[in-house]
């Protein structure tokens, strides 16, 4: 019998187009701040501002010390702590610096040296992994970490999503005429294609409870085709998480979409939602605010989503004007209030590769034995030994 | 978990990569040479096994897709053009995937993954939870062998598909081929078996073989 160990996020990071925080890239979609860049090539793309040369590892760093402070991991945590890297485009970005300049290509090969580059930086110790499937490669990192946890192999993970700027991404989704020429627009029927942007966001999982709990998720792929989903498989995928959450599809009450306003794409996800949702919980689509952050969107996303919830609202599903009667779905069209209970979050890629993941949240923090709060980020109080200050009750 | 089949497939590469397509049981339409590499090993660890649709696969690569990422630079940046949309794909780790599963008609947990390090943990995990689970390890070389030499420092080439067959039980009619046990993080330098020779071992040896590399070390019984 499974032993019910329940992982909870312990602490966060993002680094967006909108923002160098995930406070202010949550206040920047409360305003609706989201611009798109124009490139050179006339492509659009969502970046990262004020970025430096060469700044590949040390943003990874970064994003990955901010999680670090933010759960107050202390470097007895880092001893023995799970490292999950989510990527797509791994080492391209260097890769394709060296190729402009040199003419050909591969100057770092080892996907492996990026875990190695910041474990070594920041003191981390223990199991790592590079986790590279496109679009859910950090929404399958974040799930390969609650199973590690749950089987006792470690206590805690760090989970780091990471995309940055590079061209084959862009031109690979050119090559196969993906891409918008205005502005993303989820379910709506004048939806033209997808937005690529940058993002980092890293995750600290482990079991000291809070506010935000990984319930449960499911990773399948769909081997009809390379390139198109199909809405029976990515209705079992969504069905498989919510069922080994124990819940049924009515006790969701939010579903973030992967939706990135392709027509087949958003056409398929709609006919899944439908097929297994009788009455349909709000829906919203974060990638209009950062654009299709790939490799990162899956630690991305959530970040984006449950720092909106702490700053009190769910974000609206920007862009969408008219409904398609094929996909037959409203996104939010105003922000609402958070509700406590399930969400499910939806990443699904290229190649088959689907992944759902349900995350609980609980408003009001627990009381402890002691009569101390439980909740997290920055104000661990059950564990004497990390704790910054208390809060006696709610 | 227990070892039920595995599979060895290296090629020393002096000329010009060889036509594994020609080699496959099942042919892929458009597949490149990691991809095809990457079945020739699977196909003959898997053989005539018939896998559980919820079973995992693991791909684990060093350097990943390194011809399809080669032309798309050279496309990007060389030629000025658009890549060729499925060379594009190729170069996705994912579709390496996409092609092993569709070939065994997996439908569960697919996983691109930087080393057999990282791999086996993750499969250890799976294989707890009472799944069966695919592993490889997949390396090739680039057709430019003079490139290859010169980012790897190496002067003998070699491409490798090697794969594991995991479950977490014994077969009542079938005994297995090895147990992994004592998986655990040792942070000390000490290197011990690597994969080829972990590989090597259970093509030939008997009794005990301790694997230690980057960190994580285990202990393959048979």
């Amino acid at each position: 019998m499974k032993e019910n160990i329940m992982v909870y996020i312990e602490g966060y990071s993002l680094i967006s187009s909108l923002g160098e925080s995930a406070k202010d890239s949550a206040k920047a979609i409360q305003n609706s701040h989201t611009e798109p860049i124009i490139l050179k090539d006339g492509n659009r793309f969502y970046n990262i501002k004020n970025r430096q040369e060469d700044d590949y590892y040390d943003l990874i760093e970064r994003i990955t010390q901010e999680a670090i402070e933010s759960a107050n991991l202390t470097p007895e945590d880092l001893s023995n702590i799970a490292l999950f890297v989510g990527t797509c485009s791994a080492l391209l970005p260097i890769n394709e610096a060296y190729a402009k300049i040199n003419g050909d290509a591969l100057r770092e090969l080892d996907m492996s040296t990026i875990n190695t580059k910041i474990s070594h930086r920041l003191g981390i110790k223990g199991f790592s992994s590079i986790i590279s499937t496109a679009c859910t490669s950090s929404s399958n990192a974040l799930l390969q970490a609650k199973e590690m946890i749950e089987s006792g192999l470690v206590e805690k993970a760090i989970v780091v999503g990471v995309e940055l700027y590079n061209e084959v991404t862009l031109k690979g989704f050119e090559s196969f005429m993906l891409l918008s020429k205005e502005r993303m627009r989820p379910f709506d029927s004048r939806r033209d294609g997808v937005i690529l942007g940058e993002a980092l966001s890293a995750l600290v999982l482990g079991k000291t409870e809070g506010e935000f709990e990984i319930v449960s998720g499911s990773i399948k792929v769909d081997t009809t085709s390379i390139t198109s989903p199909t809405p029976t498989n990515l209705s079992h995928v969504m069905r498989e998480a919510i069922s080994q959450a124990k819940i049924e599809p009515k006790d969701i009450v939010l579903i973030k979409t992967h939706s990135t306003s392709t027509r087949q794409n958003d056409d398929a996800e709609s006919k899944a939602i439908h097929m297994l949702f009788d009455t349909l919980p709000p829906i919203t689509g974060l990638k209009p605010y950062i654009g299709h952050t790939m490799g990162a969107c899956g630690t991305s996303e959530l970040v984006l989503l449950i720092e909106a919830i702490r700053q009190g609202f769910i974000p609206k599903s920007i862009n969408f004007q008219e409904q398609d009667s094929e996909c037959n779905i409203i996104p939010l069209e105003h922000t609402i209030e958070p509700k406590e209970g399930y969400y499910l979050l939806n990443y699904f890629g290229f190649g088959g590769n689907n992944s759902s993941l349900v995350i609980k949240y609980s408003k009001l923090p627990k009381l402890g034995t002691d009569g101390f709060s439980l909740v997290t980020f920055g104000t661990k109080v059950s564990d004497s030994k990390k704790f910054c200050k208390m809060s006696n009750g709610v | 978990m227990y070892i039920y089949a595995f599979s060895n497939h290296t090629e020393e590469v002096t000329e010009t990569l060889s036509n594994k397509k020609m080699h496959l049981k099942k042919r892929v339409n458009r597949a490149d040479n990691y991809i095809n590499l990457t079945l020739l090993g699977a196909e003959k660890c898997i053989e005539d096994t018939i896998l559980a649709p919820e079973s995992s696969l693991y791909v684990a690569s060093n350097n990943g897709n390194l011809n399809s990422s080669v032309k798309i630079l050279k496309d990007i940046f060389l030629n000025k053009q658009l890549p060729m949309p499925f060379t594009f794909l190729n170069g996705v780790n994912v579709s390496t995937l996409f092609y092993v599963a569709k070939h065994f008609n997996i439908k569960g947990k697919t996983l691109f993954v930087d080393r057999f390090e990282s791999a086996i943990p993750q499969a250890f995990v799976d294989v707890k939870n009472g799944k069966t689970v695919l592993l490889g390890m997949v390396d090739e070389a680039t057709e430019d062998l003079e490139l290859y030499r010169d980012r790897f420092q190496c002067e003998t080439i070699t491409e490798s598909s090697r794969w594991l067959l995991l479950l977490p039980q014994p077969q009542e009619d079938t005994p297995p081929i090895a147990q992994i046990i004592d998986i655990a993080w040792d942070e000390s330098s000490e290197e011990r078996g690597d994969v080829a020779k972990l590989f090597t071992f259970l093509e030939e040896g008997e009794g005990v073989f301790d694997f230690k590399q980057n960190s994580l070390s285990f202990r393959v019984v048979r």
